[in-house]
């Protein structure tokens, strides 16, 4: 065969590995499959939500704080979705995986709160007084260099392209549950990782790296 | 050469591999050697290659693929897709290379937990107060008693209103800060055009008819409603009771009640609204314990289910919360401090505190209403954010207005007050009111306002200002009170009842301190009351920013100016009200500003240009006039003609704006240096080369002059009631002359600014004062009253009907002198 593709094939495995090594946690929580989980909800939601928000609180929160920068607003959002998920948990069925259930909640509410965000442009802040009020970043894994600038140039994504790039990266879901948990198609979600992806590297090399402040 | 050439089969089976291993070697031995045929090969190759293989996409048109297989996520046709593309293209090859490094990037971003406040709302909602002893969170069963003791504690000393309801939300000082009632007390359905207005010593709702506030139906709730709400979504009222803890439902088609709903919450529910996608809000304050802040929670309540959602604490316990539809934020209003928050309930920025706060209509601030003291402070905030304002009385209830602005309840001693806020944060003007100010309700389509204390409601309308009160006449009962400045400025319940609504008519009056409609049409808002005063009957109204007039001319109840960015705006001399109607082109300079009936007239000298203001339509034309010279003169007859006099010419120039017709008359061999007209429609000039005055009659175009010396040059001529010419001079000589006779003549030492007459015709000069002393002074030209000073700034000067001076600050404010200081 004449042509390049065995280069390029080289290259997807070698970067293959460097690109995809999300540890996917067990879907389990404290020993609960997902069937009895949901089996747990029909006889005491309380209970349910309880075991619930002990598995998963972590991974919804550091999703949402991956996506937001905001520790504050990742706290409400994360309490947002399982007070969603407490009022929905009748509807659970056994089909249901109850992480990427939960994700869904998240990446419904994180979509929201970015879109009402962008749109609370208009009070200068500089102007207020006492801006003291607004909540520091904790930071308790130590300053990266690079952390701020990613953190900044993911924040110049769309949501939804920003979701599903955390979600198949970090989270370690596939394209299928992506479009699932977005509510969207296979396409849709292969073109949002594919333009996040290009646009994150493009901004990623065009802005140059600040040391946390 | 007489090589024989590979056939073009032979070509084709050795790029197939399909000849012999012998024939393979000699044909590339042969292609080696041969330049055309190894050409041929070349060609064949690459045509073979581009036929059998898939396409070659572009860049952007593969980068999905590309993606999708480097995440393992693409089916093999498009893996294959990829990867030719890739083979082919070496800046794709780098950008795959790059991918890597996104991930790495991405897994630095930081994992955590939810606070420990997460953990306790969830606990909560797992199991809630009454459950309390579930084994789930025992940790918190203590915190939880505690608030439960809370509760009480506020109940029996923190709200007044629920406790003892009384007709008057009271307003009273307690160690230094003041308590308001800040509940909402009324609202607007525009669904069935009612007001709905809470009677707590009656908890009950009544149902009023906007304008009359006539009692449509009166809708007992019974309990000890504190605050009311529209659910436009639902067309409901929802009425909070903060005792019983829930919130009655009133379908508003009906008038009946037709639920109500609990409110679970820790503390008392104190405030109850409707967000912007129909959620319920219960906002409940609890007692902070001693050294934390206060602790308040937002139970958030599907619109239609009436279930929880979600309960937020807040760590600001506020009076009221206000939500922008615009924006989605809300303002949580304490008296320590005022919290902007996004919907979320994500603070935003701290503003001080304070009763009450409207989002200005615009979009571009939050005003916020504070106590100081005795009286109140406005504070802004936002992208536009005039400095405070402060206001006498204390602070009551504040909404925004469409055109901008906010209208404010304040109550001082015993009696109400309503004070229209400009959009620049300058009061406007204020009316009193019989009762003492409350809750204030604004309807934006008929400009009526609404205030209501307890049982008590009274209505009136907000400031005919000069366009609204041509173009939206009062729809509603209150038309009985027309808009006029003299309407209410001093209101009482029986003199500014209208018949409609006689106060002993109510049928609901023997049950209860019944709502006593009282219809009072707002008196046209003062500018004084907004104006800082400079001096004795001396006044500074400044002008929204950036407006620094320098030229200025009186017609009607407007004051005509051009600003030093050649903007022509117009100012209301009893409202204050500034428009800006037009900008002149940046190089025109205005030397003459002189007003007719209907028109304004800015001439450039220099040009010859006119530009026309027509007063009625607020329109501005500009003229080229072909004048061959610099004009030297300018004045407006009583028919609306333009009087202009040329400084090389000897012949005067009328101008018709309506036909714009331009005729001219002769004046012999007189110079015009300064022109004016007479109340007869004389006009009558000044001639410095000549050292004469003269008067044309433009109906027979009879000419009078006669010799006058005066120093100096002409820059003021104005023509007084009796009939006395007054002329001004560059060197402060200011003479008269009435019938041919010279008169009074005097200087002022400095040269004279301008003349002007009063209301009773007489003539007034404006003039700098001598002695290096910075400012201006002006006074009756006959020297009858005394100098008064202005310490700035001055250009022009002119009177309103009513008597008061005005003069420009080209500092960005006018000057208005009332005859209290003469």
């Amino acid at each position: 065969v004449i042509g390049g593709s065995g280069r390029g094939a080289v290259a997807f495995a070698a970067l293959g590995d460097a690109g995809n090594t999300a540890s996917r946690v067990a879907d389990v929580a404290r020993g609960f499959s997902d069937v009895q989980l949901v089996a747990l909800a029909r006889e005491s939601r309380g209970e349910a939500l309880e075991v619930m928000y002990g598995a998963y609180k972590s991974r919804i929160y550091t999703f949402l704080l991956r996506l937001l920068s905001d520790p504050e607003a990742a706290d409400d959002l994360t309490q947002d979705v399982f007070t969603k998920a407490y009022v929905a948990l009748g509807s659970l069925t056994n089909e249901h995986r109850v992480l990427p259930w939960l994700y869904r909640i998240a990446n419904n509410a994180a979509i929201d709160h970015v879109r009402r965000r962008r749109r609370f442009t208009w009070l200068r802040v500089g102007k207020l007084t006492g801006t003291g009020e607004e909540p520091l970043m904790p930071d308790e894994h130590g300053a990266l260099p690079e952390r701020d600038q990613v953190r900044a140039v993911l924040a110049t994504l769309p949501a939804e392209q920003a979701t599903a790039m955390l979600l198949h990266s970090l989270e370690g879901y596939s394209y299928k549950e992506i479009a699932d948990i977005q509510g969207c198609t296979l396409t849709a979600v292969r073109s949002r990782i594919a333009r996040g992806r290009a646009a994150f590297r493009v901004t990623y090399a065009t802005t140059e790296a600040r040391g946390p402040s | 050469m007489g090589m024989v050439h590979l056939s073009f089969e032979e070509l084709s089976a050795l790029f197939d591999g399909e000849l012999s291993a012998q024939a393979d070697s000699a044909a590339r031995q042969h292609l080696r050697a041969c330049p055309e045929c190894s050409a041929e090969y070349s060609l064949n190759v690459r045509l073979e290659r581009d036929l059998r293989q898939p396409p070659v996409l572009t860049c952007d048109t593969v980068l999905e693929l590309l993606s999708a297989t480097f995440d393992d996520q693409a089916s093999p046709p498009d893996r294959a897709v990829a990867e030719r593309h890739l083979g082919a293209c070496a800046a794709c090859r780098g950008e795959v290379q790059a991918w890597g490094n996104v991930g790495y990037m991405l897994r630095t971003l930081p994992a955590g937990r939810p606070s420990a406040r997460v953990d306790q709302a969830i606990a909560r909602l797992v199991s809630p107060p009454r459950r309390v002893g579930l084994p789930a969170f025992p940790r918190l069963a203590p915190r939880l008693a505690i608030a439960g003791a809370a509760i009480l504690a506020v109940i029996i000393g923190g709200l007044p209103l629920a406790q003892t309801p009384g007709p008057t939300p009271a307003l009273q000082p307690e160690n230094d800060r003041v308590i308001v009632a800040a509940a909402q007390q009324i609202v607007y359905n525009k669904q069935n055009h009612t007001l709905y207005q809470l009677d707590t010593a009656a908890a009950a709702v009544n149902a009023l008819e906007p304008g009359s506030n006539e009692v449509k139906a009166r809708i007992p709730v019974g309990g000890e409603p504190i605050s009311l709400t529209l659910n436009a979504f639902a067309n409901t009222i929802l009425v909070l009771d903060a005792v019983q803890k829930k919130f009655t439902e009133i379908d508003a088609a009906s008038n009946t009640v037709i639920g109500s709903t609990p409110v679970v919450a820790n503390g008392t529910p104190t405030i109850i609204n409707v967000g912007t996608s129909g959620e319920i809000n219960v906002y409940s304050v609890s007692t902070p314990t001693a050294g934390t802040a206060p602790v308040s929670t937002v139970s958030v309540l599907d619109s239609t289910t009436k279930q929880l959602q979600t309960v937020r604490e807040i760590d600001v316990a506020p009076r009221m919360v206000v939500v922008d539809p615009l924006s989605n934020q809300a303002v949580l209003v304490s008296s320590e401090i005022t919290k902007l928050v996004d919907s979320s309930y994500k603070v935003i920025g701290a503003l001080p505190g304070g009763v009450a706060a409207a989002f200005s209509r615009k979009g571009d601030g939050v005003a916020i209403l504070s106590p100081t003291g005795a009286d109140t402070t406005i504070n802004f905030a936002g992208s536009y954010a005039p400095t405070a304002l402060k206001l006498q009385g204390s602070p009551r209830a504040i909404v925004a207005l469409k055109q901008g602005g906010y209208l404010v309840s304040l109550q001082i001693g015993s009696q109400g007050r309503v004070v229209k806020v400009s959009a620049d944060g300058q009061a406007e003007g204020s009316m009193s009111i019989a009762s003492a100010g409350g809750d204030l309700l604004y309807d934006e389509t008929t400009n009526f306002f609404t205030v209501t204390n307890g049982g008590k409601v009274e209505t009136g309308q907000v400031v005919a200002t000069a366009e609204s009160a041509s173009s939206e006449p009062p729809s509603s009962g209150a038309a009985t009170a027309p808009p006029s400045p003299l309407a209410a400025s001093s209101p009482s319940p029986t003199t500014s009842a209208p018949a409609t609504t006689p106060p002993t008519a109510s049928p609901e009056s023997a049950k209860s301190p019944s709502p006593s409609p009282v219809v009072v049409a707002l008196a046209a808002p003062d500018l004084i009351d907004s104006a800082k005063s400079i001096g004795p009957g001396l006044y500074s109204a400044s002008l929204p920013s950036g407006l620094k007039p320098y030229v200025m001319t009186v017609n009607g109840s407007r004051v005509w100016f051009v600003d030093l960015a050649n903007r022509v705006g117009s100012f209301d001399v009893n409202t204050g009200e500034t428009k800006v109607i037009a900008k002149l082109r940046s190089d025109a300079r205005i030397g003459y500003w002189v007003a007719g009936r209907s028109f304004v007239f800015g001439v450039d000298p220099a040009t010859g240009q006119v530009h026309v203001v027509n007063t009625v339509t607020d329109s501005v034309d500009s003229f080229a006039t072909k004048v061959l010279s610099p004009v030297s003169g300018a004045a407006v007859g009583p028919d609306d003609r333009l009087w202009l006099a040329l400084r090389d010419a000897s012949y005067l120039l009328a101008w018709d704006p309506k036909t714009r017709d331009m005729a001219s008359f002769d004046l012999g061999d007189s110079r015009v240096s300064a022109l004016t007209v007479d109340r007869l429609g004389r006009i009558v000039y000044s001639d410095d080369v000549h050292s004469r005055i003269g008067t044309l009659d433009p109906t027979t175009s009879k000419l009078v002059d006669l010799t006058f010396g005066r120093n100096g040059t002409t820059t003021a001529l104005i023509v007084d009631g009796s009939g006395t010419l007054w002329l001004g001079t560059s060197t402060g000589d200011i003479y008269s002359v009435k019938s041919d006779q010279r008169g009074l003549a005097f200087n002022v030492r400095r040269a004279v600014s301008a003349l002007a007459l009063d209301p009773s015709g007489r003539a007034w000069y404006l003039a700098p004062i001598p002695n290096g002393i910075p400012g201006f002074g002006f006074a009756p030209a006959d020297g009858s009253q005394a100098v008064r000073s202005i310490a700035g700034p001055a250009a022009g000067l002119a009177f309103s009907e009513t008597g008061r001076a005005f003069s420009a600050d080209p500092r960005g404010a006018f000057y208005v002198a009332t005859e209290e200081g003469r």
